[in-house]
């Protein structure tokens, strides 16, 4: 059982030119960056969002209400995730100092090729969400995948229960498990995914409250390489398509302690300025 | 400029190659992507994109259906839908009595089952 402590210790922020300005008030951006995430999006974050579908060849800042053609990930891997077509790009969203990119539910998706969760003993996926759309289908918030009966983890709204589902396998060889929980939809809402192949343990949160497990999760070991693309606002076709909002997403090679899963978690609900 | 207006395309499937031919000439990308049929089941009848634009762009695109230009004759058959809206209305667009009486049927997105 998970049980975070209420008052999670903070971590010196990152100094230094390379440290992103902070975008919401409260735990820096630097604190969760010094967890060092793989992957680490924040729609709040300055630099972070660009309208062109270049990475990191791209220029122009998107603003509130502009596209968002290629989104800056300032955790471990680098890179970005770039939208396909320009009909393909979010769109950046302001709600007073909030920020958000919006899926349309349509055609809306990001990728990007950045070797996530190889070799790892497993993760931790955090992210500031909300399903806008209808749950009679899969509604996808991450994939990270190289193809069908190859992703390592899928976060989404699954189309058999209505709820938020959680899936993957540690390797190519293994078949798929699955974490399911409650239905958040049209609610903003911390969701929190754990893989524990260590254990074969996997949980599923929701506002830092654990509501649903899986105890006999996928093998024991580490994850191979076969996968590790990073997809937002859909899964695998792509298809399944988000309609909703992305405030932040970070991705964790490891299973955090309770103290750092609380400020993973207490971060994101600061950034869709819900209390949790 | 703000992209604050909703926009849905949606083409028949017979017409896509076209459409999307065209599309990819002005640089958009082949984006009439998303699968539709009268009830969200197999087989596809439509295909269709949805994006957020601005108000200047609808309207262009409006006027350029509108026009006699041969190079947009693959624009015929598609039904554009713009609303002064930043919610994603593409469903509810689908299932409107506008979109019935340009193409004959209501829509709805065909989702194939999700794998992982």
């Amino acid at each position: 059982m998970l049980r975070p402590a209420l008052r999670p210790p903070m971590r010196p922020p990152m100094r230094g030119a390379n440290a992103p300005r902070e975008g919401v008030g409260g735990i820096p951006f630097a604190s969760i960056l010094a967890l060092n995430p793989e992957v680490a999006f924040s729609a709040a974050q300055s630099g972070s969002c660009f309208q062109e579908r270049t990475g990191a060849g791209a220029t122009t800042p998107s603003n509130a209400d502009e596209a968002v053609g290629s989104l800056k990930n300032w955790g471990t891997k680098g890179g970005f995730v770039v939208a396909p077509t320009d009909a393909a790009r979010p769109i950046l969203r302001a709600s007073g100092s909030l920020r958000y990119l919006e899926g349309d539910g349509a055609d809306d998706v990001m990728t990007g090729a950045l070797a996530a969760l190889r070799g790892v003993a497993g993760w931790t996926i955090v992210a500031g969400v909300r399903n806008d759309g209808s749950t009679a289908s899969a509604r996808n918030v991450l994939f990270i995948t190289s193809g069908a009966g190859n992703t390592r983890a899928g976060l989404f709204y699954a189309a058999v229960n209505g709820g938020t589902a959680l899936a993957g396998r540690r390797a190519s060889a293994d078949g798929a498990a699955t974490v399911t929980g409650a239905a958040h939809a049209g609610t903003d809402y911390v969701a929190t995914g754990i893989g524990d192949y260590t254990n074969t343990d996997a949980f599923l949160r929701a506002n830092g409250v654990q509501e649903g497990s899986n105890t006999s999760w996928l093998t024991s070991g580490v994850s191979d390489n076969d996968a590790g693309s990073v997809q937002i606002f859909a899964g695998i076709g792509p298809a399944g398509f988000l309609a909703g909002r992305l405030y932040s997403l970070l991705i964790f090679g490891s299973v955090l302690s309770p103290s750092d899963l609380a400020l993973a978690e207490l971060w994101t609900a600061q950034q869709m300025g819900i209390t949790i | 400029m703000a992209m604050d207006h909703s926009l849905t395309m949606i083409v028949p499937v017979s017409d896509v190659a076209a459409a999307n031919a065209y599309a990819v000439a002005m640089n958009w990308g082949p984006i009439f992507s998303v699968d539709l049929s009268p009830n969200g089941q197999l087989p596809v009848t439509h295909k269709g994109c949805h994006q957020f634009q601005t108000a200047e762009f609808v309207a262009t695109l409006d006027a350029a259906k509108a026009s006699a230009e041969p190079a947009l004759a693959a624009l015929d058959s598609v039904f554009i839908h713009g609303e002064a809206s930043q919610s994603p209305l593409f469903e509810t667009v689908l299932q409107s009595s506008e979109i019935e009486a340009v193409l004959g049927t209501k829509l709805a997105v065909y989702y194939p089952p999700q794998e992982v």
